[in-house]
């Protein structure tokens, strides 16, 4: 039970769920102008403390929540060097094609490794419901991902080093 | 709770209604798809039909309508502009000025009951009041009260004597703005009740017995009785959902809260008190709008295009978010919503 | 709310962990629980607020994963938001995954009794234990 990753998504669906509760809002400061309060910090009124969701220091979600935008940010678990350089290569791939995914960021914030940012423009043009269902997906793809990329990387590794050894044990 | 829907308006062409207003004898529906244009519907043997008018004088999007006692619509944008139009005898809508004197966007409107003045909530953290002036021939504005933050809701006391706002900076007014032939009255501008709200303010209404409700986005509905003055305690009544965007009184004892649950919740004071009385629903019961067969076809093809997800079957006649919500005779009320339908309900 | 010195939040949260403690060792865990989150440190510096967080947290540490869901069903509407409040706080805390695991089965069965609108009230009131 510990150690499942659905309760913890189960609790990310809810508050997001609570989070995209999102209204058009001109800008205070620049005329003519809506733009994302988390962004751009506006008026802090409409600008509520972040919320964090944790599974521990290595696997955690950060959720900003705003007037008219929110950021979502996922740290994804990490245990070894490969696995590091897996998720670097994971995020950067999306993230080099942020504009075909719409939601996500192109710079993941800080001490997170992938950032989506949702306005009340998006919520116009696409349902709530599918905006939430698409990041818990994404949070459990990229998860899995990671561990079958680790495996192939492995097999691979292991069927590279068995050819090579394979023409030492032929002489021999 | 049940109620009956009593019209539904959906157009191919439009998407998103972020905002509407129908005139108190329901003749008249104004609706804004989300952009610069206004658009007029009439009603004809019980259903609205699309007029010719396109009311395009603004350059932005139409954030705020409303239609006075007197059939007069006011429309206020984010270029902020504001305009009130009339109709004249040959069936076309007018418009005329208003120096509104607004630095940043006007994001609510509200004429007051008697259909003399109005109101325009600004983004620039105060409130326009404008009154015709028959010299200059032009609505003209004084500025009320100085929040915080934005001014994004507005009420009227049935007296038109007292303007209720609600500001992104979790406090709610009530200002006097009582004014005479000569002009403003001596305690105008000036603060009566002042609340806090605890989070950002969505909406303010005031009913005819002297309540005033507001609420706010941490999902809760607050009413101050303002019967036994200033200092009467607020009853803060939270609701299990998600936050209301609008409040509408029905009746006396009656309030329909709506937003993000794409569905109306009625709130009723019973002996006293105010209580939850629960999500409106239409029941199995086929709407009087349209022969049944029709309707019924057509809400299965509907559910095949926009199949909603995880299994869950539509609960509420809309499928997103309500932005406004418009109360005219007792028990009736319309309610617009993004997903592009206006409907107006009856509590049964 | 009358505004309180730090001292004076310093002592009152002493008292609400007096108290709980208390109840605990006499074996009343739900009854600990609705003293620890009675009248939450709002105002507080951030060090009494910690001190306060603690306590909730001992008195919820008192609950086997089978009883949650009753306790939850007996704290009052603001206890619970209370509560989910404190959620929220812990898993910002970086604490050992056994914990933050325990605390997503609380999550599950406040939102089964409260409804979003807890967690829409831990995210827009200003109010944060």
């Amino acid at each position: 039970m510990a150690h499942t990753l659905a309760p913890y998504l189960e609790v990310i669906r809810h508050t997001l769920n609570a989070a995209l509760c999102l209204q058009n809002y001109p800008s205070q400061v620049v005329e003519r102008q809506s733009r994302p309060e988390i962004e751009f910090k506006d008026t802090a009124a409409v600008v509520p403390k972040p919320l964090v969701i944790a599974r521990d220091e290595n696997e955690k979600c950060l959720i900003e929540p705003s007037v008219n935008s929110v950021r979502v940010s996922i740290k994804v678990r990490q245990s070894d060097d490969t696995e590091k350089l897996l998720c670097r290569k994971f995020a950067g791939f999306f993230t080099q094609r942020a504009e075909h995914f719409v939601i996500l960021r192109r710079k993941p914030v800080e001490g997170y490794d992938i950032s989506f940012l949702i306005t009340n423009t998006h919520l116009e043009e696409m349902m709530k419901d599918r905006i939430v269902d698409f990041i818990i997906e994404f949070m459990e793809d990229i998860d899995k991902e990671i561990k079958d990329l680790k495996i192939a990387l492995n097999t691979r590794l292991r069927a590279a080093a068995a050819a090579y050894m394979s023409q030492f044990s032929q002489r021999g | 709770m049940l109620a009956s829907l009593i019209r539904r308006l959906e157009e191919p062409d439009i998407e998103v209604v972020n905002c509407h207003a129908i005139s108190l004898d329901e003749q008249f529906l104004a609706l804004c798809a989300n952009a610069e244009e206004i658009y007029i519907f009439e009603l004809v043997s019980e259903q609205y039909q699309r007029t010719d008018a396109v009311l395009a004088k603004h350059s932005q999007r139409v954030t705020g309508l409303d239609w006075s006692c007197h059939r007069r619509l006011l429309s206020v944008s984010e270029d902020r502009t504001a305009f009130v139009w009339q109709q004249d005898s040959d069936g076309k809508w007018r418009p005329s000025n208003v120096e509104l004197k607004a630095q940043r966007a006007a994001l609510c409107a509200a004429w007051s009951p008697d259909g003399d003045r109005f109101a325009v909530g600004l983004s620039s953290k105060d409130t326009a009041l404008c009154y015709w002036h028959e010299e200059v021939n032009c609505w003209v504005a004084m500025k009320v009260g100085k929040a915080k933050a934005a001014i994004t809701a507005l009420a009227w006391h049935p007296s038109s004597q007292y303007l209720a706002t609600g500001s992104t900076d979790r406090h709610c007014v009530v200002y006097d703005v009582s004014m005479s032939e000569e002009g403003a009255g001596p305690g105008f501008g000036t603060p009566q009740v002042t609340e806090d709200a605890g989070a950002w303010i969505n909406d303010i209404a005031f009913s005819n017995g002297n309540v005033l409700a507001f609420t706010c986005q941490d999902a809760t509905v607050r009413f101050k009785s303002l019967v036994d003055g200033r200092d009467a305690p607020v009853e803060n009544i939270r609701w299990r959902g998600l936050p209301f965007l609008c409040l509408a009184f029905v009746g006396r004892t009656q309030l329909v809260a709506c937003g993000f649950d794409y569905v109306p919740v009625l709130f009723l004071q019973r002996d006293g008190a105010w209580q939850v009385a629960g999500k409106l629903d239409l029941g199995a019961a086929v709407p009087s709008s349209g022969p049944g067969g029709v309707r019924e076809s057509y809400d299965e093809a509907r559910k095949r295009f926009r199949p909603t997800s995880s299994g869950k079957a539509a609960t509420s006649e809309h499928s997103n978010t309500i932005t406004s919500c418009c109360p005219f005779k007792d028990g009736r009320f319309s309610t617009s919503s993004l997903d592009g339908t206006v409907i107006v309900w009856e509590l049964s | 709310m009358a505004e309180l010195s730090e001292e004076e939040w310093r002592a009152k949260v002493m008292q609400h962990k007096a108290a709980v403690e208390e109840l605990l060792k006499a074996r009343k865990s739900k009854e600990a629980l609705a003293e620890a989150l009675r009248d939450p440190p709002y105002g507080a510096p951030e060090e009494v607020k910690l001190q306060g967080a603690k306590t909730v947290l001992y008195a919820l540490s008192a609950f086997r994963e089978a009883e949650i869901k009753e306790a939850t069903e007996k704290l009052d509407e603001e206890k619970q938001n209370t509560l989910m409040k404190y959620l929220y706080k812990f898993w910002s805390q970086s604490l050992p995954s056994r914990t933050n695991a325990q605390l997503f089965v609380w999550h599950a069965a406040l939102v089964e009794k409260a409804g979003t609108g807890s967690i829409v009230r831990v995210l827009y009131d200003c109010n944060r234990p």
